[in-house]
């Protein structure tokens, strides 16, 4: 697996397995500051809508590229949606996260590799994607537990001064620790 | 006279709630907007969040009342970014007191500087 972060000041690339596959950019579209256009080098012109990370605690909007086993295809992810995205620039999937763009003061958005898998912890929710970029599970948190470690199989978040666990097999949740 | 940095001001929930424990523990004066309460409240009723220990711990100052001051805040925000009057009425009543705003957000702290307060990352 290999995760990128693009920081979008203006017209950045895109690559795929060292190519570059296509320029992007943020833009605004449909009211909202979070779409994402893309240019392919074959002319295919992409507008993707909830795309970027807008959290107010960035100084610059971004987006995280995911390449996993397979040459043609990559993962966006930084808005509302996650996109899998073809090299000709093609979407073949798309997936709603449990984030909202409303609350982008409060989106934060880390990234674990573990084992075969990689780990999306975000403010409201965790997505779990193979080496496939297949996902394997998404479950959604309360924005304020806080992400600690991961320990014998599973993750490790505080709810104030509470442990609770999240299991990386299926994202099932244990019962609080004290 | 301005007292800059005599009170800190954990700005909206995502300092209160993930930092709020922190600034409490280091024995600062901290104190936090009425207004973040409702957005605390709110977010709790949605099922969004936990209700945060350190948000029962922070007292409340009243909400600054003056409107100019809340309309240069907001002003300067990013437009159309819902929590806009909010962050006018935190920035304003950092201004207000003299007190040092603590947040997150990029453009509420560069509004509150901009003004003449004083704001910062946690």
């Amino acid at each position: 697996m290999k995760v990128t972060e693009i920081t979008l000041k203006g017209t950045e690339p895109l690559e795929l397995r060292d190519d570059k596959i296509a320029t992007i950019e943020r833009e605004g579209c449909q009211g909202r500051d979070d779409c994402l256009s893309m240019r392919f080098g074959n002319g295919t012109e992409l507008e993707l809508a909830a795309a970027v990370d807008v959290s107010e605690q960035l100084k610059y909007p971004r987006v995280f590229s995911i390449e996993g086993s397979r040459d043609d295809t990559l993962l966006l992810f930084g808005g509302e949606k996650v996109y899998w995205i073809k090299a000709g620039g093609k979407i073949t999937a798309e997936l709603a996260l449990f984030r909202r763009w409303t609350e982008s003061e409060y989106w934060t958005s880390k990234i674990v590799e573990h084992g075969q898998m990689t780990i999306l912890i975000y403010e409201a929710g965790v997505l779990v994607i193979d080496d496939s970029l297949r996902v394997v599970w998404h479950k959604p948190k309360l924005l304020n537990d806080e992400f600690i470690s991961i320990e014998g199989g599973a993750l490790k978040f505080l709810r104030d001064r509470v442990v609770w666990l999240m299991l990386l097999r299926d994202g099932s949740s244990s019962s609080l620790q004290k | 006279m301005r007292r800059k940095g005599s009170t800190r001001t954990p700005s909206r929930l995502n300092v209160v709630i993930s930092q709020g424990k922190q600034f409490l523990n280091s024995g600062q004066n901290v104190v936090k907007a009425s207004i973040t309460d409702v957005e605390i409240a709110n977010l709790v009723k949605q099922g969004r969040i936990f209700q945060p220990a350190a948000a029962n711990e922070i007292p409340s100052v009243a909400n600054c009342l003056n409107v100019d001051p809340r309309i240069n805040v907001r002003g300067l925000l990013t437009p159309k970014k819902r929590g806009n009057f909010a962050d006018g009425v935190i920035g304003a009543t950092s201004i207000e007191r003299g007190s040092t705003l603590i947040s997150s957000d990029e453009s509420l702290i560069n509004a509150v500087n901009t003004l003449g307060g004083a704001a910062r990352k946690p």
